[in-house]
């Protein structure tokens, strides 16, 4: 049984507060010896999250700059390429085995050093590919010159064969005018009346109509040989009448 | 080792300096948790939760005031946190029980040692228990209990004049006991 000290009066409730504080206050009760243990573990634990945590946080910044400088490194790297690599395209490097089969004036160039001897193997890739698109290249331009010359000499054939035939035709015509006319003067000459060279007097005669005739005369030259040939025809006729 | 150095030991996480703080102030603490909590596996709990939040926020500690006045109030304040988590309805008492409490109040008060003290404190409902423990013991005003605790300070005050109604009743149910005891 619990000691007891009885006050005989009543107290008040300051003094009721009093008596729990100084009593209850200071009082000290031992915990279980195992608490600490307890303590120990989970501080130990609190203290192990806390350096991972840190530790993750450290890893995290490191990742961070390692990305970050790995970003500007290939950014700078596709500067550098965009700007100064189709300067040195021109520059190319040859390999060993496409100077082989390159033409005589490339493999004289070879032999005299002008073109670097790196096998095309050994080359970078970003080389190896420009070279290929570089000689893609240059067999398309040969190829489209082959054609543009081949094209050029057809034309050329047909122009000629086009002026040959309209000079023919012209100079016929022209042969054949000079014919009437000579007919003509002939005819006036000899003062035969005769109904074409008369027709033909007068048109050539008067200067009006000798304009219309030369205008029939252009277009004419650019009638081909049948056309121009009816139109020997109709004049022949014409002259006929 | 005095006190302050055992602090920067502490700061630096050293496991010897840490276990002499414990050692110094734990038997103190203990009391603090078993006034506000009624079982020992609870005030076991808080008090080992409350030396890790002491060694976690060491740190803060800027040497204002006593070292024993910042670790018991980070008790108390674990101790509130428990009780606000595990008693929701920490301060509900109804009305009908407190009137009953007040007709007993006429009796008188006796002195009693610390263990008879802490068992009558323990038989109080929490929420008295804990505004008394405050108030009386830890010297909190009613504005900073009320603020604490999350309730008014009419309600505080109220709160401390029920549990020390109910801690004569109890005071008196103890002499009754022990005059029957001397009695027999």
């Amino acid at each position: 049984m619990k000691k007891l000290q009885i006050y005989r009066e009543m107290p008040k409730n300051e003094q009721l507060d009093e008596l729990f504080a100084q009593k209850l206050g200071n009082l000290e009760r031992t915990p279980p010896a195992a608490l600490w243990a307890q303590l120990e573990e989970k501080i130990a634990q609190q203290n192990a999250m806390l350096t991972t945590h840190t530790t993750a946080k450290k890893r995290h910044r490191i990742g961070m700059v390692y990305w970050s400088a790995a970003a500007t490194f290939v950014g700078l790297l596709v500067w550098i390429g965009s700007n100064y690599y189709p300067q040195n395209n021109s520059n190319l490097n040859y390999s060993t085995a496409m100077a082989q089969k390159a033409p005589n004036h490339q493999q004289d160039n070879f032999k005299q050093g002008k073109i670097n001897a790196t096998p095309f193997s050994q080359m970078p890739n970003q080389v190896q590919m420009a070279q290929i698109t570089e000689t893609k290249k240059t067999q398309n331009e040969k190829v489209e010159n082959l054609i543009e010359e081949e094209k050029n000499r057809l034309n050329e054939n047909q122009n000629n064969q086009y002026i040959t035939q309209e000079t023919n035709t012209s100079t016929k015509i022209k042969v054949t005018v000079k014919i009437n006319h000579k007919t003509a003067k002939k005819e006036n000459n000899n003062i035969v009346q005769t109904t074409p060279t008369t027709d033909l007097q007068d048109i050539v005669s008067k200067k009006d109509k000798r304009s219309k005739l030369n205008n029939t005369l252009r277009e004419i030259n650019n009638i081909r040989l049948g056309e121009s040939e009816k139109w020997e025809l109709s004049n022949v006729q014409l002259l006929k009448k | 080792m005095n006190e302050i150095q055992l602090i920067e030991a502490c700061k630096n996480q050293d496991a010897i300096a840490q276990r002499k703080v414990y050692e110094k102030h734990a038997s103190k603490m203990y009391a603090v948790c078993l006034r506000y909590l009624k079982s020992d596996a609870e005030a076991e709990d808080i008090l080992t939760q409350g030396f890790l939040k002491v060694f976690s926020k060491i740190n803060l500690y800027k040497g204002e005031g006593s070292f024993e006045g910042w670790i018991r109030r980070i008790m108390v304040n674990e101790c509130l946190n428990h009780l606000r988590r595990t008693r929701a309805m920490l301060m509900t008492v109804s009305i009908e029980k407190a009137q009953y409490y007040e007709a007993d109040s006429t009796d008188t008060l006796h002195q009693l040692e610390a263990e008879a003290l802490m068992e009558c404190l323990q038989r109080l409902p929490d929420g008295y228990r804990t505004v008394f423990n405050l108030y009386a013991i830890e010297g909190y005003s009613h504005k900073e209990i009320a603020e604490l605790m999350n309730i008014s300070e009419g309600t505080s005050k109220s709160q401390l004049s029920r549990a020390r109604e109910l801690l004569k009743k109890y005071i008196k149910d103890i002499e009754k006991t022990s005059n029957i005891s001397r009695n027999a």
